[in-house]
């Protein structure tokens, strides 16, 4: 498979604070790409240097096969749609209007604004001025910006910004067919992992402009597995099943906490204890929040 | 209050404000230190002279030079869509007073800059008539007056439209309408508030010759019901940009 | 692909308050120019060229660089709101071709307002100074000569308000660069600042033409400044990042 988005040690740096600090990019043909990490983590500046909005400190960015530089940049851009810090879109004319100057921009025809208008479900406002959007409509004239002329990729900075569950919901399908639908790849940034976990496919994590993990969703998922919470009828007679299976769990009031274990071992210690006659009535697992998972991709110095 | 006058200070710095501020008497500085008389001329009346040319330059220069302050103070706001956050952290009247009082502590800090580099100006060359203690008030308190006048004028402008561009506009017209009311018959000049800077002036043109080429100036009388009612225009202009701070829908 | 850009401008002005400022400005210069002149009718003897001078002083001194300036601002206010900036460079264009089309389309604007000013001083000079026969073709002339000087100050606000964010400081700028060139003017050191040649080519302070025999330098000059400024506009737009 082709890497369509490729960086070499990608360095950006601001005084002598490192905004991005060798980064290893890999995104595949054809996948929905998750560039996750906190605000401020550096997922806006490395988006930016892919599109040569500004210039690394170190390193290089290969887009489609090709290093960009100043000579092929504008092929590869004529290829490419974006969206990043939204936004954007100019607030005294309509979305219609807007859209003509990408069209101009981009040099592509204008009856693609019908098509894109209706992706997002402009069609209805497309004649009002962009002023009166909503954020949300800001942010799907955005995305309609960034979908003129069907690039082969497209470069996403926290698209569901400001979109209500419904719109979220939307974008999510949107994106996740988009790979099926135009062929297109996709690289989209997020500050939440719930959010992405039913788009993505590949994921990669960012803190503090280092790369923490790059892999595909159910590598990471192992890594998000949280403890369990386990409610029994009889707590007597389910703590000694569990000291002899060796998993160390501790109990307030009638509920048990149990470490993250793996898929088998789980249903294998929920079988034994029905036989015990503990009484199974609940079996909660916790997926990590983000943050959590940080702190033990840090602690395990990152996992690839 | 204390507070929002240091947010507002805060916003101020990385604004690069006080940059903004020394472009205005610097720009006057440059101009006057350019048509002062040197040391070649009869220096007997050159700070007449000085004084008599510093309103007209003012005249073409503080509208536009006050619409950059007074815009600059708000179009932060505009820029960042903040005034939603600010309506909520702060009251409005402590959001108003706090730019108002920069604003205000700007145009006097301007002000005393041209004069003390007008007056240094005219010292350096050796000016044999330097201006009486009351004529240098004098000339402070018009300008200033006018210039707050002007200042809180372009605010409410930018205030009421959310847009900087009128008020620049606006500036920009009335630094050329106030220039030509200096040039008309003087009862044009008391309608035309951008140009109050020369008709508030003490420093005349008594004769001018124009064979000899012999300039004579003089000094009249200070014009208290002109700066009153200069100061009654900035009072008005003051409150209302208040008022529409206070109705303004976020 | 400059054409695409520059038709991408023009739609950006599209219903933009930019067009008052257009009619204002030129309306009161005229009007207080024909006053002026016919309150002096016994020292300002030269008829149409009096007229001239009295309608497009004070305009080429200070104001035609603030107009420039508030034009360029305004153009480049629209990118700097919100994230319009990244939008137009993530787009497969050349990142001068973007310049170029803007300054093109500040181009059109003083052209049209030069063209505007000239006709208000024909209208002028007909109904109110009741002037004989057509304007002399030398004042068309001067007119041209001042949108060849002015080309520079667009090119120069442009790049002023591209690296200045604030909407503002652009246009005092550009009114404090309009008087240091009528000094400069005035010591005959015009062509070394590039304010100065707008005042030169309209011919507005003297009756006598101020260039006459002495092209050379001055089409020089405007050509160098304007080389000079497309080069540091390249520059700039290359090697800094787009912050937006």
């Amino acid at each position: 498979m082709q890497t369509v988005i490729e960086t070499n040690a990608l360095c950006k740096a601001y005084g002598k604070h490192l905004a991005v600090d060798h980064i290893q990019l890999h995104v595949p043909e054809g996948c929905v790409y998750g560039f996750i990490g906190p605000n401020g983590a550096g997922k806006s500046t490395t988006m930016k240097m892919l599109l040569g909005l500004i210039h690394p400190s170190a390193g290089q960015v290969f887009l489609l096969g090709q290093e960009l530089t100043a000579k092929n940049r504008l092929p590869l851009l004529r290829q490419t749609g974006s969206l990043i810090e939204s936004p954007s879109g100019y607030l005294h004319l309509s979305a219609q209007e807007n859209l003509q100057i990408v069209a101009d921009l981009k040099g592509i025809p204008h009856k693609d604004i019908a098509r894109v208008l209706e992706i997002v479900h402009l069609t209805g406002d497309r004649n009002r001025k962009v002023g009166q959007y909503s954020l949300g409509m800001k942010q799907r004239l955005g995305i309609a910006m960034a979908l003129m002329g069907d690039p082969k990729l497209l470069i996403l900075d926290e698209p569901t910004n400001g979109l209500d569950p419904a719109g979220i919901q939307e974008m999510r399908s949107l994106l996740a067919d988009m790979p099926e639908t135009t062929g297109a790849t996709v690289l989209v940034s997020s500050h939440l992992l719930g959010e992405m976990e039913q788009l993505v496919t590949q994921v990669g994590i960012i803190n503090q402009g280092k790369m923490l993990f790059e892999g595909s969703l159910r590598e990471l998922q192992r890594h998000s597995r949280g403890s369990l919470t386990l409610r029994v009828l009889h707590p007597q007679k389910a703590l000694p099943v569990l000291r002899n299976n060796g998993i160390s769990a501790q109990l307030k009031e009638d509920l048990l906490t149990l470490p993250p274990l793996r898929d088998e071992l789980v249903a294998g210690l929920v079988q034994t204890l029905a036989d015990s006659g503990a009484g199974i009535v609940e079996l909660t697992r916790h997926t990590k929040s983000l943050e959590e998972i940080f702190l033990s991709l840090t602690d395990a110095k990152g996992v690839s | 209050m204390l507070r929002s006058l240091r947010a507002e200070l805060q916003k101020a710095k990385r604004r690069h404000d006080l940059l903004a501020c020394l472009l205005i008497p610097t720009a006057t500085l440059v101009w006057a230190g350019y048509a002062a008389p040197d040391s070649t001329e009869n220096l007997d009346d050159a700070f007449h002279a000085l004084f008599y040319a510093l309103p007209m330059m003012n005249t073409v220069l503080m509208p536009v030079g006050m619409a950059m302050l007074a815009s600059r103070l708000w179009d932060v706001e505009i820029k960042g869509n903040f005034p939603k956050l600010l309506y909520t952290l702060q009251s409005r009247r402590s959001l108003f007073t706090a730019k108002a009082l920069l604003g205000i502590g700007e145009v006097i800090l301007i002000t005393i800059l041209e004069l003390a580099g007008a007056l240094g100006l005219g010292s350096w060359y050796g000016y044999q008539d330097f201006p009486p203690v009351e004529q240098i008030l004098y000339y402070f308190l018009c300008t200033c007056t006018v210039s707050l006048m002007l200042f809180f004028s372009e605010m409410l402008l930018t205030i009421l439209l959310a847009n900087p561009l009128p008020a620049l506009c606006v500036g920009i017209t009335g630094a050329l309408v106030g220039l030509f009311s200096g040039f008309m018959p003087p009862i044009v000049g008391y309608f035309v508030p951008w140009g109050y800077y020369i008709p508030l002036n003490s420093y005349i043109l008594a004769s001018w010759d124009p064979d000899t080429r012999i300039v004579v100036y003089g000094i009249r009388s200070f014009n208290y019901p002109l700066l009153i009612w200069c100061a009654a225009l900035a009072i008005f202009f003051f409150s209302f940009t208040w008022r529409a701070i206070r109705q303004k829908e976020v | 692909m400059l054409y695409r850009c520059i038709q991408a401008e023009n739609r950006k002005l599209h219903a933009s308050p930019i067009w008052i400022m257009f009619f204002l400005l030129p309306v009161i210069s005229a009007g207080y120019g024909t006053f002026n002149y016919l309150q002096n009718l016994e020292l300002l003897t030269k008829s149409w060229y009096s007229l001239w001078t009295q309608h497009t002083l004070f305009y080429s001194l200070f104001f035609f660089p603030a107009m420039v300036a508030i034009y360029a601002a305004y153009l480049w206010r629209l990118e700097h709101l919100g994230h319009n900036w990244n939008l137009i460079m993530a787009s497969p264009v050349r990142p001068l071709a973007l310049f170029f089309a803007k300054f093109v389309v500040v181009i059109k604007l003083v052209l049209l307002t030069q063209l505007f000013i000239f006709f208000l001083y024909f209208l002028c000079g007909k109904v109110f100074a009741s002037l004989p026969g057509w304007p002399p073709p030398e004042t068309f002339f001067y007119l041209l000569r001042g949108m060849l000087g002015g080309l520079s100050v667009v090119a120069l606000q442009l790049i002023l308000s591209m690296i200045i964010r604030s909407f503002a400081v652009p246009i005092f700028i550009g009114l404090f660069g309009g008087i240091v060139g009528m000094l400069a003017a005035s010591r005959s050191r015009g062509l070394y600042w590039p304010y100065a040649l707008m005042q030169y080519g309209m011919n507005s302070n003297k009756s006598e033409d101020l260039l006459a025999g002495s092209y050379l330098p001055f089409v020089v000059s405007c050509f160098l400044w304007l080389v000079a400024f497309f080069l540091l506009a390249q520059l700039l737009l290359t090697h800094r990042d787009v912050k937006s």
